[in-house]
């Protein structure tokens, strides 16, 4: 499945492509869901088997087109996610068993816990001084129209699994 | 538990050797920022400007379907605007045959000779408002040179520069601060400066406005080139609420900003403008 890289790799470019041009026309109050950190995370988080090096290419790849539209320093970006991929993996970890059982709720929360580490993690990293949060409508658009789109994802995400995992070997009846 | 302890330890070893290569892939970007970015950038924009325009096209076609109440509004509005400017251009057209402001008139002319560089949008980083032009080192372009658009309406300041391209800290970034003059309706009046801050997702707000300064609702904002970095006159804003409060030594105010960057792909870049 060497193949999997340079098609992830284009994805990640047309999505970030696709959100620093097209996507600003489609903001509410000023806010666009970061498809990056949403394609990041469903990968991460939906992945069927362990592929450590895959997973590795993943977090730089994300990283580095998040930093090179979306941050001043380039590093951070990957740093953070990282950072996040350790997390995400030890959670997953510890509540294995509870996963199947609430899974939409269970990504929900996960997602919006990465999503806001993700932010924390990345002014931390740049700006450490400036860390605070404004809590206010923009705040809940921003989580609607992300958690919405992460829920597309996912959607979309199975749909896909659901059609590559089909099994189309003939059989004699 | 051998196997576990070597399982763990197999675990670690693999978490050292990616912070290692993390570390060596961040140095490497960071030693070669500026080369790796304009590369991108360079590669990446022909896409990027067609996604900038077919997002343009798109947001048009769509928003000639959203319902029109807020339209009707604002152009009673920039109805009432407009018959008060004609009204102001006529007494200055008035002011000017006298030749009462005719120097004056002349001297604001010679400062706004302003030497424009013309600049496409590529991206747009709502998040942290700033914005990527196809402009860069190549073309004359260095670090805090303002944006405005044809109307002259301030959109923000180069904050990097590459080969070709530049990053543009838009005026809304929360980091943006700039000295403002408030116009007011009476010109006898002595005039009031403020300070215009970024509060980012492409909002301002207005800030150490003397708490003794009379500010009204819809009072136009202008750059006062206090500053050093924007020349003065260029439109920033408009007051759409005051709050003042006895207790704090400045008033402050939530200002409409002018720029709108969706509706806008072209900037000019005041290449000639010092202090």
């Amino acid at each position: 499945m060497w193949f999997k890289y340079p098609i992830i790799l284009l994805l990640f470019l047309i999505t970030a492509l696709f959100q620093a041009g097209f996507l600003p026309y489609f903001s509410i109050m000023n806010v666009a869901p970061n498809l990056l950190f949403i394609l990041f995370f469903i990968a991460v988080f939906l992945k069927a088997e362990k592929d450590y090096y895959y997973e590795f290419f993943l977090v730089i790849t994300a990283g580095f087109f998040l930093d090179i539209f979306f941050n001043g320093r380039l590093g951070v970006s990957i740093l953070s996610l990282f950072i996040l991929y350790l997390a995400i993996q030890f959670t997953r970890h510890l509540l294995e068993e509870y996963q199947d059982e609430y899974f939409v709720g269970y990504y929900v929360l996960s997602f919006l816990v990465c999503f806001f580490a993700y932010g924390f993690l990345t002014q931390l990293l740049l700006n450490p001084l400036t860390i605070g949060m404004n809590v206010g409508i923009v705040t809940l658009v921003q989580i609607l129209y992300n958690v919405t789109v992460a829920l597309l994802g996912l959607y979309a995400y199975e749909q896909i699994a659901d059609f590559l995992h089909q099994d189309r070997q003939l059989k004699l009846l | 538990m051998d196997i576990y302890i070597r399982k763990q330890n197999f675990i670690l070893r693999r978490i050292v050797i990616s912070a290692m290569v993390l570390i060596l892939v961040i140095g490497f970007l960071n030693i070669f920022q500026s080369q790796v970015r304009n590369s991108f950038y360079t590669i990446s924009a022909p896409v990027s400007k067609s996604f900038w325009k077919s997002g343009n096209s798109a947001f048009s076609f769509l928003a000639s379907f959203l319902p029109s109440e807020n339209a009707k509004k604002e152009n009673v509005i920039l109805r009432q605007e407009n018959q008060n400017l004609l009204a102001q251009v006529a007494s200055l057209q008035d002011s000017l045959r006298q030749g009462y402001l005719a120097q004056g008139a002349l001297q604001v002319a010679k400062e706004n000779n302003f030497s424009l560089s013309l600049a496409h949008i590529i991206a747009l980083d709502l998040h942290s408002d700033f914005v990527l032009i196809d402009k860069g080192l190549e073309d004359g372009i260095y670090e805090n040179m303002p944006l405005i658009s044809n109307e002259k309406v301030l959109f923000g300041k180069v904050l990097q520069v590459y080969r070709n391209f530049s990053k543009v800290m838009l005026i809304s970034n929360s980091a943006s601060v700039l000295d403002v003059k408030i116009q007011s309706d009476e010109s006898q009046k002595t005039p009031v400066y403020g300070a215009i801050k970024g509060t980012g997702a492409g909002s301002l707000y207005l800030d150490l406005v003397s708490s003794d300064a009379e500010i009204n609702e819809g009072n136009v904002l202008i750059t006062s080139a206090l500053e050093g970095i924007f020349p003065r006159n260029l439109l920033v804003g408009q007051i759409i609420s005051k709050d003042k409060n006895d207790l704090r030594p400045f008033q402050t105010a939530q200002v409409q900003q002018f720029f709108d960057i969706k509706n806008t792909d072209t900037l000019f870049v005041i290449t000639n403008y010092k202090k």
